[in-house]
Formats: C-alpha cells, structure tokens, sequence
C-alpha cells in the first residue's frame, strides 16, 4: 500500500468512517470529526504507525492531508 | 489619549490630513510619529520605555533568526530570550507599583496600558519567524510602526504579522465607500460605548460596588448587564479602531462575531476577543497538546486547563482573573471530553438541526459565560463568593402581584421595593436609557446579515431615512453619552 492508501485507513480508524476517502487538498473542513480535539489522536496514530515523530515545525505545517503525506513521506 | 474624547478626534483629523498629503513612501513615518505621538499623551513614561524596548528587541532577534537554520539549538535559544525578554517587560511594567520605591514619586506607575497586547503581538511575531512561516522584517520603521501602530496600540486586536505587515506597505485605497463605512463603524462603535456601555457601567457598579444591599434577582440582573457593558464597551473599542484604521487604508481583524450567541464554551471563544483566543489557540494551546500527545485523551483538556489559566493570568495577577481563567478551562476541557458524547446523542436522537435545542445550547453557554463574569467584575474573591452564595436568595419575590409592581417602580426606592431590586437605586432615567440601548444593540447585531433586514434596506434606499440615522446616531452620542468619563475596561490589561 502506498501511503495515501496507509493514510486513508488511519483516518478511517481515528475518525470511526469506512466511508472516508482523503484527497490531497482536503483540509479538516472536509473531514467530518476532524478537529483541534481529534487532530491529536490523528497525529498519534500516524506516528505510531509509521514509527515516526513530528517536529513542532512539522505540525504547524500541516494544513492539508498532502501536507501531512509530504511531511510522512520525508521521514518515512 | 481614548477614543471616545474630542481631542482624539481633533488628532485624528490632523493625522488623517498629512497622511495622505505625505508622499506615499513617507506615509509610515507619519503613522509612526502620531503613534509614538498617542502614546505619550498618556503621560507615563514608562510605557513608551517599555514600547521602545519591545521594538528594538524584537526587531533584533527577528533578524538573527532569520539567518539561522530552524529549530537549531542557536536559533531555539534566541527564541527563548526573545519570548523571555518581552514578557519580562510585561511583568515588570504590571508590578511597577510595587518595584520603584513611592519617594521618587513618579506619575501615573500603575499605567500599563497596551503592553499586554503589543508583548503578545511581539512574540507572535518571533515565533512566527522562528518557524519560518514569516520572513524577518529589515525595515525597522515599518517594523516598529506594525507593534505601535495606534488604532490598535492600547487594546489590539492583536495583529500577525502576516496580516498586517503587507498592508503598511500598500494600504488600500480610500474610496467614498470606504470613508462611509469607516466612519458609521466608527460611529456605532462609540454609541455602544459611550451610550450603552457606559450608562450599563452604572447599574452594574450600583450592586457590583455595594454588594451587601443585594441578593438574588438584582445579582443576575446586574451580571447579564455586566456581560452587555464588556462586550459593548471592548466590541465598541474594537470598532472604532477598526474605523479609524480604514480610513488610513489599514483593515485591522475581527475581534468579536456576535458572542453570545454562541453554542458552546469553545464556539464562545471563537466569537469572542478573537485576535487574542487564536493567539492563545496557536500559540499555547496547540504546542502544549502536541508535547502531552502521548497522554491521548488527557491532551486536550489538561491543555485547554493550561491555556486558560494563562489567558487568565494575562488579564492580571487576581485571584478574581485567574478563577475566570480556570473556570473557562474548566469548560473547555469538560466539552472537550464530552463534545463526541452530545454528538453522538444529537445524532441518535435527530436533533442537529433543531431550532429548540439551539437556542437551549445558546442559553446554556451564556449563563456558563456570565457565571464566569462575576468573577471578572467582582472586586475580590470575597464579594465573588457573596454573589455566587446569595444569587438564590429571595427569588420568592417573582410571583408578584402587579400593585406591587407598580408600587416599586416609583424613583425614590430606598427600600426594597421591586424598583430598588431590579433599578438598583439608580435614576429611572439611567435605566430606561439602558434598556433602550440594549434594544437598539439587539436590533443592528442580532440579525445575521443586517443589509437585508427592513432597516437595512430601507437603510441603503433612501437618503432621507439614511440621513435620519446618522442624526440620531450623533444627538444620541452628544447627548446620551455619559458625562463621566469611564475609561475603557479592557485598557487595564
């Protein structure tokens, strides 16, 4: 699987929707229970999983699911 | 130097003139002298001390950073002494009192106004080039200019400097349009302030200030007329700021979006002192959660609890501000562990959409609000508890009969009639003039888009009733506006 794919089954599982598909440009706003709150246990799972960690810069970078693949993609 | 006086006007008028007569690549100086100008009138030397110290510190360092790779342990050390050094400032300008010895009597020490918000706006600006979401400015003039910039030197909004650089660079350009808008915000803003804040200033420190003579109704009366006088008297700050920067072709940010008529706690504080709580938010609340990830759903709350504490704290050092502070926290933090349950029962139950259940989340949210205000106005914690142990007291008094009523109503209530309880000893003129201004205040801000409601059109259509508006907007404010002169509740902080 390559990482949108991983990634789209993280948020499946975070955000408890088998029906979400992420798109690049998709922001928390096209996301149903993708807020401030949840962002975190969305952040968590994505490290755990790719068994690897944010930088604070690195978080205030992502505002876009393509964001966060780039950001993965470069550490992974 | 305030808003609301005449010789700010006159001022502003003079500004106004040789800003745009300056040729446009001198026009931040202009700026920058009137607003070093402004805050000198306050006559506290301290406190352009304190705006040169920020300004040339920041400036400073910002520029370090810029050359310094980021995140490197260098560039994090800069940072930190950057943070360190302003909110050094800060402290020191609020604890003044207390530091310089009372022989040397120097004037006006226990003036810091503005400091909290331009040390805020300083920091942002720090860490935004710390993280290189924004290049260092080189130009020292347009630097100081956007931390002193005065429609919003004493009480913001607090301005990114993403948002606000640019514009001092290219302000837009002034059209007739412009002009009219600005001015009628202008307008509307010193109306809520001189006509309705300040005349609800009155009420609220008849019982606020003289406590013991009161228990129950006249308790909730008087603290929703406290939540009506803050938000008129900071909302009405904000507009005439945001006027007087349009007219120089600056937009300043939004700072309130009809607050309380919000359905949460955390939907409050996005419609309330928004420059500040996205501060606070991205600031303090975002890398603290991040750094406490681990601890899963812990994160958020714990914190919100943090943020809020120190949202208080930056109000000032009372135990008054910081039980505020907690007790919004508190609130955040419960909904932040809750909100996926209300969710999930709003859903089950089919109730999203439901007007009933709106409005009972809007009326729940903003007595959480007011509960929390009591503590803000209230002079120490003592007179807190006594509001918050006496607020059930003597609600018998409702089931009245009507010659009771009007029994109560005559002026010279001295005893504890229904006109002392709800008129608080106060002249019936004072209060009548403050429900008529709560009225008009509901009329322009309620609707959700004021242009198409029956005043609004008729507003745009025809001159003569246009006219007529503005007439009675300024009589009113000539007027109505009260004689004593209240300084603004948020220029403590």
């Amino acid at each position: 699987m390559n990482t949108i794919e991983t990634l789209n089954t993280i948020f499946r599982t975070v955000f408890d929707n088998p029906e979400i598909n992420i798109r690049p440009e998709m922001t928390a706003n096209d996301v149903e229970g993708w807020d401030s709150l949840s962002h975190v246990n969305l952040i968590l799972a994505i490290e755990n999983h790719f068994h690897i960690q944010f930088t604070q810069k690195e978080l205030r970078s992502h505002k876009t699911v393509g964001d966060l693949i780039q950001s993965i993609e470069s550490k992974v | 130097m305030q808003f609301n006086t005449p010789v700010f006007w006159i001022f502003f008028a003079a500004v106004f003139c040789v800003y745009y007569l300056a040729r446009p690549a001198w026009r931040w100086a202009v700026l920058l002298a009137a607003s070093l100008f402004f805050y000198a009138t306050i006559n506290a030397p301290q406190l352009i001390l304190a705006l040169v110290f920020v300004t040339i510190i920041s400036y400073a360092l910002g520029r370090m950073l810029a050359g310094l790779p980021a995140e490197s342990n260098k560039s994090k050390s800069i940072l930190w002494l950057g943070i360190f050094l302003n909110l050094a400032v800060l402290i020191i300008i609020r604890y003044l009192p207390v530091l310089i010895p009372s022989w040397l009597s120097l004037p006006n020490l226990a003036v810091s106004v503005g400091v909290s918000f331009y040390v805020f706006q300083a920091i942002s600006y720090l860490l935004d080039v710390y993280y290189e979401e924004q290049p260092a400015e080189r130009h020292l003039g347009y630097f100081s200019l956007y931390i002193s910039f005065f429609p919003k030197l004493l009480q913001g909004p607090i301005e990114r400097a993403s948002a606000l650089l640019p514009q001092l660079r290219k302000p837009n350009v002034l059209t007739d349009e412009v002009i009219r808008s600005a001015l009628l915000l202008f307008a509307w803003g010193l109306f809520k302030k001189v006509v309705i804040a300040d005349r609800l200033g009155i009420l609220v420190g008849a019982v606020y200030d003289h406590l013991p003579q009161f228990t129950g109704i006249s308790l909730w009366l008087a603290t929703f007329y406290y939540a009506l006088q803050i938000y008129c008297d900071f909302s009405g700050y904000t507009d005439m700021a945001i006027g007087v920067a349009r007219l120089l072709g600056i937009n300043l940010s939004i700072n309130f979006n009809k607050p309380y008529l919000a359905i949460s706690i955390a939907d409050f504080w996005r419609r309330w002192h928004i420059s500040f709580s996205t501060w606070i938010f991205d600031y303090i609340f975002k890398p603290v959660q991040m750094n406490l990830r681990r601890l899963k759903t812990w994160a958020s709350p714990i914190a919100l609890l943090v943020t809020f504490f120190l949202s208080g704290i930056w109000h000032g050092a009372s135990w008054g501000f910081v039980i505020w502070g907690l007790l919004h926290g508190l609130y955040m933090a419960s909904y932040a562990l809750l909100a996926p349950y209300e969710k999930k029962f709003l859903r089950r139950f089919k109730l999203e959409n439901s007007t009933m259940v709106r409005i009972a989340r809007i009326g729940i949210t903003f007595l959480l609000v007011c509960f929390a205000w009591i503590f803000f106005r209230a002079k120490d914690i003592t007179d807190g508890w006594y509001v918050v142990s006496h607020m059930f007291s003597g609600l018998d008094i409702i089931p009245l009969s009507l010659a009771r009523l009007i029994q109560g109503l005559s002026i010279s209530g001295q005893g504890l009639g229904l006109g002392y309880t709800l008129m608080f000893n106060v002249s019936l003129a004072d209060n009548i003039l403050a429900l008529f201004g709560i009225a008009i205040l509901l009329i322009v801000e309620l609707p959700a888009n004021l242009a198409k409601t029956w005043l609004g059109v008729a507003f745009q259509k025809y001159t003569v009733f246009r006219w007529t508006v503005y007439w009675l907007l300024t009589m009113s404010i000539l007027a109505l506006g009260t004689i004593v002169q209240a300084g603004f509740v948020y220029s403590r902080f």
